[in-house]
């Protein structure tokens, strides 16, 4: 049985632990009702852009009359980018590996397909993992925080966009951390383009009066709902970051209070043996001189 | 004439304005243009410059927007900057 010193320093570096994380599990709780704040603020957005996406397609807004680099399926693929968002942090449980689990799926199948992968990774975590992985990529970013912006997701998907419309890549996908509510959150793998072609049903089929012309609203629009998506990918998987945090700290919390209880039982024990041997001790040692 | 329009502002980041106005000035690709209440249906793309909106409670309202869109259906204005700020 470990002695009495050994096991009170174990209590103490057990329940210092228990601090630690349990302040991270406070301070992850504060910062995800933040973020789950944010994307309620930019679904709205979101949800009009889409909308108006809809009205135009009724509207005889022809996308695929205009020669519209943004629209164009290629037949064959040669070579696809894949956006990787990840954390700048640890501590969240599998929030990193579930991701990066997914997005290593993916390049193993296109590259199975004869595809190569442009792979832009956004967190150290991820760039980590791939450089682990001794793998190319294609760009680092490590800005976003728990608080991205608009214009930094513009930054960063507008040179993959370019890249897109001049044909030297044939698709963009995206793999985040999806925000379902707050006790659901996972992995998602989302095609952005080529785009998927389902707009046939028009909304409402109203006459729209389009200004200027349709090709010029088309051409704007669907850069601004790709880089839409973007950001609110991003906005989600940082929500879901801290949710994802939350939970291992609490996790960790609860462990550590666990062992605590464990280990100060086992102290209590073996204090009181100690003192039991003492008494015997003594009892021995008076019956001997008596 | 009658009749207000319902308007909605809104920047990637979060709703700006929402209330009814009167009237709404912002400037498109070719030039500026207005809405009055029972406009028809309009689509158009925003450029740089000033929007103004008269609005019922607050008097003008004014903010200068990069790129975006505004949407004109029954009487329900959505205008959806890619960037704004408040002048």
């Amino acid at each position: 049985m470990a002695n009495a010193r050994e096991l009170k320093n174990k209590i103490r570096s057990v329940s210092n632990t228990k601090k630690i994380t349990r302040t991270m599990e406070m301070i992850s709780t504060a910062k995800a009702v933040v973020c789950q704040k944010r994307i309620e603020k930019t679904q709205p957005y979101g949800d009009k852009l889409s909308e108006i996406l809809k009205d135009l397609g009724g509207a005889g807004g022809d996308a695929e009359s205009g020669e519209f680099p943004l629209l164009r399926v290629p037949e064959t693929s040669r070579r696809e980018a894949l956006l990787v968002v990840t954390a700048n942090r640890g501590l969240c449980g599998g929030y990193n590996t579930n991701v990066l689990k997914l997005a290593e799926k993916f390049i193993r199948e296109k590259n199975n397909e004869g595809i190569e992968v442009d792979v832009y990774v956004a967190g150290k975590k991820g760039i980590a993992r791939f450089r682990y992985l001794d793998m190319e990529v294609a760009g680092k970013f490590m800005q976003f925080e728990d608080r991205p912006t608009f214009d930094e997701a513009e930054e960063v998907f507008e040179p993959v966009m370019n890249d897109f419309e001049k044909g030297k890549i044939d698709g963009i996908s995206l793999v985040f951390t999806h925000y379902d509510s707050s006790s659901r959150q996972s992995p998602q793998l989302r095609q952005l383009l080529p785009l998927a072609v389902s707009e046939e049903e028009g909304g409402g089929g109203k006459d729209f009066i389009l200004e200027p012309d349709p090709e010029m609203i088309w051409g704007r629009l669907l850069p601004l709902s790709l880089k839409m998506q973007f950001f609110q990918a991003l906005v989600e998987a940082a929500a879901s970051e801290q949710i994802a945090r939350r939970i291992a700290m609490k996790n960790a919390t609860d462990n550590a209070e666990e062992m605590a209880k464990t280990y100060t039982q086992l102290y209590n024990r073996t204090r009181q043996a100690s003192i039991t041997q003492e008494i015997l001790e003594v009892i021995g040692g008076v019956e001997v001189m008596g | 004439m009658a009749g207000s329009l319902h308007c909605q502002l809104l920047s990637p980041e979060g709703s700006v304005f929402d209330g009814q106005v009167s009237f709404v000035e912002a400037h498109a690709l070719d030039g500026r243009v207005g809405i009055l209440p029972n406009h028809a249906p309009l689509i158009t793309a925003l450029g740089d410059g000033p929007l103004m909106l008269r609005t019922e409670s607050e008097g003008e309202k004014r903010w200068t927007i990069r790129g975006g869109f505004m949407e004109v259906l029954d009487n329900h204005i959505s205008i959806l900057a890619e960037g704004l700020q408040e002048s």
